[in-house]
């Protein structure tokens, strides 16, 4: 993974330094909250319901054993014990003083962290496959093209206020697993007729309020462009993104008012006047950044050491393996799904012991390196297959054995009322009573792949438009309903979920997804995957039975 | 008007236009004016010999693009801190039409903004000092002067870097190290107020 | 006749962002129950200048009014918003009944 050189060490340190001198102006009395808010949020701090919430950037999901020891230091020592990983690779602490975070920056910046940027309206966490530099499918590794991103546009100073928050996905597998069409740039790496690899740029994607799937405005840039296209598009949204309305701020919104042949002749034009210049990427700095994400050695093990035994003896751990594996390119090993989605738990969530149990199993079986999913769950890229149950039976006995992962209880969940000024219902125990309502694992293997997201309020932060199952909390006079969809997706087939019909009440919701789930079961084809059933029969069938005594 | 230069204070010699005829004006004044102006007074303005134009965030740098050469002074304004096109604005100014005058930020422009300013082009700032307690413009010239040299290098190229060659390393198109004497700072302070509003 | 809306000032802590309620005495207090209930304009205007004083002092940020009503001895918040923020988040715990429901 990237190193800091002294460059990037002196970098966060002097932004360290910066922010510390902001909160003391601010507690002086020389900065007003209004004044000082954009600041601190550029620092990622947010003020939420019941405290000040930090946002460290954990740059395209990818983190160091003694990086996630550290986070669990933090939690400890300045929050409440435990970290929340989000939707796009960060985490999040939720009890942070304002007087503490200064010198939380400088813990981080020990350890090559910050918060940067993860929040304001800049350019946020370049999101990547946490499969990357592992997964059989790889064409190549996003996370080199993220870090050049990130670097690039790390303070840049004509792209610090733009319209809305900005967020970019790179993906570089056969199959996506960033969501890279539901960003306001994605990157897809492909070959071309002549096997070279490429970005196609997908442009004006994004949840929340208006949900849109994203357009392809190049099919084929070439790596050495990157960062000149980049700011093609970025300063054409800089320029004519609006910013009258915060709802309608978004490039989304600029793409699908200008037109899209419009407004890629616009960055095509501008592009055309940059590119060939300063942000050609030369050869040399691309080979130097993928020095950094060179694989580690694994050797492909011949024999498989007990793996198979083991998942004849323990029906629990072939459960898990079967759910929980991801087919790595060397073989013998395996990629490894960390789930933080245990029945009945907080979707995300980590403990600081949590955190350490998985540090010491990175450094002891994955090459010291784990990675965070968009789902909110955590990954042990490169595990020997003679390995996995010793590693399965640590995380069982820490709590995070759970075999889920792209299962129904494996949900993801914004933190909602409970947490998020924003909110307009909770969202997290939605979540903890479906979870506990599918406990059980064979049922939870038997229904198959699904996933399922819930929002607690309309910026979508729990992605429920690209859930198979969404589900949005509102305010109803005062009480909490939720509106459910069908059918979304988030992969290569991205898709936006269909309303099903009226809202139910926060005791209603359980019922509701059981019955849709027990209506998929009954009309389903063999091995038709829930979203394959609901994309052949639509969703009158499970309308009808949802709402039959309406 | 003051203006802070240098940590020197001098005086804003620039008039506004603002509506107004330039018929009667001294030819040499120096007359702040904007496209609209230029266009609708050309005639009268033909004999100016210092003009300044003034752009809204919303004015397009290319329409103005020709009448540079006789433009002395550019404000870009800000009516809010959060409507970063000026930053765009000034780019546009300094990479694509190689303008060597004066770029100057006008309006609700916050302190922690310099950097990104003078990185943009940016070479003068006339703010608006509403809530700020260190209005005064011996702290604000200081202020420049510390924002702009605070950090040690920068990850991309910005105003006045595209042709240079860096002092570090191999990352010729990413590292530079501040341009400090590259262009003069300076700083004018108003006594006006408005309010900010940040976005989610 | 309908009885005037009870209001309390409620704001966040800008060293540490843990809630509070104005009181009695300009004092800012982190439970509900101690809160200063106000029943007239006239309380609810006093109550909004000890809060802009208090932004002013540095002491909190945010300030707002919320709207209570009595239920069983006590004051309860109106909004589920106002509820949680008093109680702490409800994950891990079975939420008691919320006001608006009861």
């Amino acid at each position: 993974m990237y190193a800091y050189d002294a460059f990037d060490h002196a970098f966060v340190q002097d932004r360290a330094n910066e922010f510390r001198e902001q909160v003391a102006r601010r507690l002086a009395g020389a900065l007003t909250e209004d004044e000082f808010k954009p600041l601190r949020l550029m620092n990622g701090l947010y003020l939420q319901l019941h405290a000040y919430m930090l946002r460290v950037a954990i740059p395209y999901g990818t983190l160091s054993a003694d990086q996630m020891r550290r986070l669990a230091l933090i939690a400890r020592r300045w929050d409440r014990g435990y970290g929340h990983f989000t939707t796009r690779q960060n985490i999040q602490f939720n009890w942070p003083a304002l007087v503490d975070v200064p010198d939380i920056l400088d813990s981080l910046a020990e350890v090559e962290m910050h918060a940067i940027q993860t929040s304001g309206n800049c350019i946020r966490n370049v999101t990547a496959d946490p499969f990357s530099g592992a997964a059989a499918d790889e064409i190549e590794d996003s996370r080199v093209w993220a870090e050049i991103i990130r670097q690039w546009s790390t303070l840049h100073p004509e792209f610090a206020f733009l319209p809305r928050k900005f967020k970019i996905a790179v993906t570089g597998a056969e199959a996506d697993r960033t969501a890279v069409k539901f960003h306001d740039i994605g990157l897809r790496m492909r070959r071309n007729a002549k096997g070279q690899v490429g970005f196609e740029v997908i442009v004006g994607g994004g949840q929340g309020r208006t949900p849109i799937v994203g357009i392809t405005i190049r099919e084929f840039l070439p790596k050495q462009h990157l960062l000149s296209y980049l700011e093609a598009v970025l300063r054409t949204y800089n320029l004519l993104g609006r910013r009258d309305n915060l709802y309608k701020a978004r490039i989304k919104i600029l793409v699908a008012e200008t037109g899209a042949a419009v407004f890629t002749k616009t960055v095509e034009a501008e592009w055309e006047r940059i590119h060939g210049g300063a942000l050609t990427l030369p050869q040399d700095e691309i080979r130097r950044i993928e020095a950094h994400f060179a694989p580690p050695l694994l050797v492909a093990a011949l024999a498989d050491g007990g793996y198979a035994a083991a998942r004849l003896e323990s029906p629990d751990f072939a459960a898990w393996c079967r759910s929980n594996l991801f087919a790595h390119r060397v073989p013998g090993h395996a990629i490894v799904t960390i789930s933080l989605k245990p029945a009945g738990g907080i979707p995300g969530d980590a403990t600081a012991e949590q955190m350490e149990v998985i540090a010491n199993l990175a450094d002891q079986y994955a090459c010291s390196e784990i990675r965070v999913t968009h789902e909110q769950n955590l990954v042990l890229p490169h595990v020997r297959e003679t390995d996995l149950f010793a590693v399965w039976q640590a995380l069982v006995a820490a709590d995070l054995g759970t075999a889920n992962i792209g299962l129904i209880s494996d949900i993801i969940a914004c933190p909602g009322l409970d947490y998020c000024n924003l909110a307009n219902a909770r969202a997290i125990p939605v979540a903890q009573r479906i979870s506990r309502h599918f406990a059980d694992p064979a049922l939870v293997e038997e229904i198959g792949p699904i996933t399922l997201n819930i929002s607690g309020c309309i910026n979508a932060c729990g992605h429920h438009h690209a859930g198979h199952i969404g589900i949005l909390g509102v305010d109803k006079h005062g009480e909490e309903f939720y509106q459910i969809t069908l059918g979304g997706a988030a992969d290569d087939d991205a898709a936006i979920g269909q309303i099903l019909g009226p809202s139910v009440p926060y005791d209603g919701v359980v019922e509701a997804v059981d019955t849709i789930i027990q209506t998929y079961r009954s009309v389903r084809q063999t091995g038709e995957r829930f979203i394959d059933t609901v994309r052949r029969t639509g969703i009158n069938p499970f309308k009808e039975v949802l709402y039959a005594d309406r | 008007m003051p203006i802070v230069k240098d940590g020197r204070i001098i005086e804003d010699e620039w008039t506004v236009l603002d509506g107004g005829d330039p018929l009667g004006l001294a030819s040499s004044m120096p007359l702040l004016v904007t496209p609209d102006e230029l266009k609708t007074h050309a005639t009268s303005l033909s004999g100016f010999t210092r003009l300044g134009l003034k752009l809204e965030p919303a004015d397009a740098v290319e329409a103005i693009a020709a009448d540079l050469r006789r433009i002395e002074l550019v404000v870009l304004v800000f009516p809010k801190f959060n409507d970063g096109r000026a930053f765009s604005q000034a780019r546009l100014l300094r990479d694509r039409h190689a303008f060597k005058g004066e770029i100057r930020a006008s309006g609700h422009v916050l302190i922690d903004q310099f950097g990104f300013l003078q990185r943009s082009g940016v070479d003068a700032v006339a703010m608006d000092s509403p809530l700020s307690k260190a209005a005064d413009e011996a702290a604000i010239a200081e202020a420049w002067e510390r924002e702009v040299t605070r950090f040690q290098g920068h990850y991309q190229p910005a105003q006045g870097d595209l042709s240079q060659k860096p002092s570090m390393g191999l990352r010729r198109w990413a590292r530079f190290p501040p341009a400090v004497g590259l262009t003069a700072g300076a700083v004018v302070v108003h006594e006006v107020s408005c309010a900010a509003a940040w976005a989610y | 006749m309908r009885k005037p809306a009870i209001q309390v000032m409620t704001a966040n802590r800008l060293s540490d962002g843990v809630v509070l309620y104005l009181a009695q005495d300009n004092q800012w207090v982190e439970q509900l129950a101690a809160a200063r209930f106000a029943r007239t304009d006239n309380a609810v205007e006093q109550l909004q200048v000890s809060a802009d004083a208090a932004v002013h002092d540095r002491l909190v940020i945010g300030p707002y009014l919320f709207t209570v009503e009595a239920f069983g001895g006590e004051f309860r918040p109106i909004s589920q918003r106002e509820h949680i923020r008093a109680l702490g988040p409800t994950v891990g715990t079975d939420m008691p009944a919320a006001p608006s429901g009861a």
